[in-house]
């Protein structure tokens, strides 16, 4: 279970970003949050992973009932944490298998075999339709926008997290390939009852594929307003500005 | 894989690749490569200072890697003969003082220079990369290409000075020069996969020093001890 509790956060220059921000999500459950943009819904995903850039005032981060807000960020991963990028970077020379290979052993604490790795990589690339000789590419390089989102889905089959976050994975992805994607996901949560997600979007597109159990709309760097599927629909409908006025979901108190 | 003396002037005749032995403190040496020779060269070596001349004569093609730890380097190339193309890598860790001075000099048309120096620096002491390119006028139809990068991983002092002295028109010259650490968002990256800020390090290394080169016509156990040495 992450639990957030009233958690304020500032960036590098100072600038105040998250605003008491609370958030429970326990095991199994699929939250989204919804909001405009510069609201302070990718620094979160940012924060929940420990991203250097962003420090933490004050509140408190659980996971499992143990707080994280201590551990850096390849402690969080091993804990079970996984961030789907928004915009994944690219890193030249290293191979994505060197790569995969060396993060699976890091999470599992051991040395993964060859031949071991090789077949859950190779299962998992062609679930995804992703081509083979992604393997031997150096991460990222020269791969288009929906091939990079392909390439975070493949980390998050073979790492087998517990808590994934997807910040805007919708974005870049034609729409065969993001039910390609949403079917490999809604499949790894079907096979894994207890991982638990958070979605962060601008779109409810991404909604219809992975259905949230509750969404969530941030302003200022808050939670103004929850419900469900039917406050992400009259956001759809109606946009971010009448939001308080709408009368599906709970406002924040 | 034919193996040359690193101390002793050497002329090349035939096509192939050259692993150079018996590195010692200090090494001056002279290579001329015949022409339209293919020639692949090859150095590892630490802490050792290096002065050599090598000539290329028409139709020429030299590809001339080296890679090791705290290698001081002061090299004159001259494509001497149309046609003649040099391409160099050189990739090290240094924990010392080094300087790397490579001077070009193209005397014959149609010539082309690539040259990749990586470095990571270790340490408070200086890393000097100098690359000085010389086309004259009426020496037409030349490709000058210069890629320099030091990282330091400590609070250490780096010069890099990409030199291109071009009195031709007919070139195409292109140079860059970076001086930094590694990308804190590629550190966020790596460790976002449970990659400890170590492993993620010797990735990143491993990856900026060998990934321009060209090893797989290496012995196995010569590239082993390369990566395992680049690695630590």
């Amino acid at each position: 279970m992450l639990e957030i509790k009233k958690i304020s956060v500032e960036a590098e220059n100072g600038k105040k970003i998250l605003n008491d921000f609370s958030l429970s999500i326990k095991n199994g459950e699929i939250h989204a949050i919804m909001g405009p943009n510069g609201t302070g819904k990718s620094t979160l995903s940012k924060v929940l992973m420990g991203h250097p850039d962003y420090l933490v005032t004050s509140g408190d981060i659980f996971w499992n009932g143990e707080s994280i807000l201590s551990l850096e960020v390849d402690e969080r991963a091993r804990k079970g944490l996984f961030l789907v990028n928004q915009n994944p970077i690219s890193i030249e020379g290293v191979t994505n298998s060197e790569f995969l290979k060396t993060a699976l052993s890091s999470v599992r604490g051991k040395n993964v075999g060859i031949y071991e790795f090789m077949k859950t990589m190779e299962t998992a690339m062609s679930e995804l339709k992703m081509n083979e000789n992604f393997m031997h590419r150096a991460i990222n390089q020269d791969f288009s926008g929906g091939e990079r989102k392909k390439n975070e889905i493949l980390q998050m089959k073979v790492l087998c997290p517990k808590f994934v976050i997807f910040d805007e994975l919708d974005s870049g992805l034609d729409v065969d390939s993001l039910k390609v994607v949403c079917e490999n996901i809604n499949q790894y949560l079907r096979d894994n009852p207890e991982v638990s997600v958070l979605i962060i979007t601008h779109y409810t597109r991404i909604l219809d594929y992975i259905q949230p159990d509750f969404v969530h709309v941030m302003k200022d760097g808050t939670i103004i307003k929850s419900g469900d599927m039917h406050l992400a629909k009259n956001i759809e409908m109606e946009g971010y500005v009448g939001v308080n006025s709408m009368d599906v979901g709970a406002d924040n108190e | 894989m034919n193996k040359l003396l690193l101390n002793q002037n050497q002329e090349i005749k035939r096509d192939g690749f050259y692993f150079f032995e018996g590195v010692e403190n200090h090494a001056d040496f002279e290579i001329v490569v015949s022409p339209r020779v293919c020639a692949h060269l090859f150095i590892f070596a630490s802490d050792i200072e290096m002065k050599m001349r090598i000539v290329l004569l028409q139709g020429a093609n030299v590809s001339f890697q080296i890679v090791g730890e705290n290698l001081s380097i002061h090299s004159n190339v001259i494509l001497k003969g149309d046609n003649a193309n040099f391409h160099f890598v050189q990739s090290q860790i240094s924990k010392e003082s080094t300087r790397l001075h490579l001077e070009i000099f193209h005397r014959a048309i149609s010539t082309t220079s690539h040259v990749i120096n990586h470095i990571v620096h270790y340490g408070r002491k200086k890393s000097l990369i100098q690359v000085d390119i010389d086309v004259p006028k009426g020496i037409k139809g030349c490709t000058i290409k210069q890629d320099n990068k030091i990282i330091l991983m400590d609070d250490g002092h780096a010069e890099i000075l990409p030199n291109l002295f071009i009195s031709e028109f007919d070139s195409f010259a292109e140079h860059s020069a970076y001086i930094s650490k590694f990308s804190k968002e590629d550190y966020f990256y790596l460790q976002t996969r449970g990659i400890s800020k170590h492993m993620a390090t010797n990735l990143l290394k491993k990856s900026f020093l060998l990934g321009p080169m060209e090893l797989s016509f290496l012995p196995s156990e010569v590239k082993a001890n390369i990566v395992e040495k680049i690695g630590r």
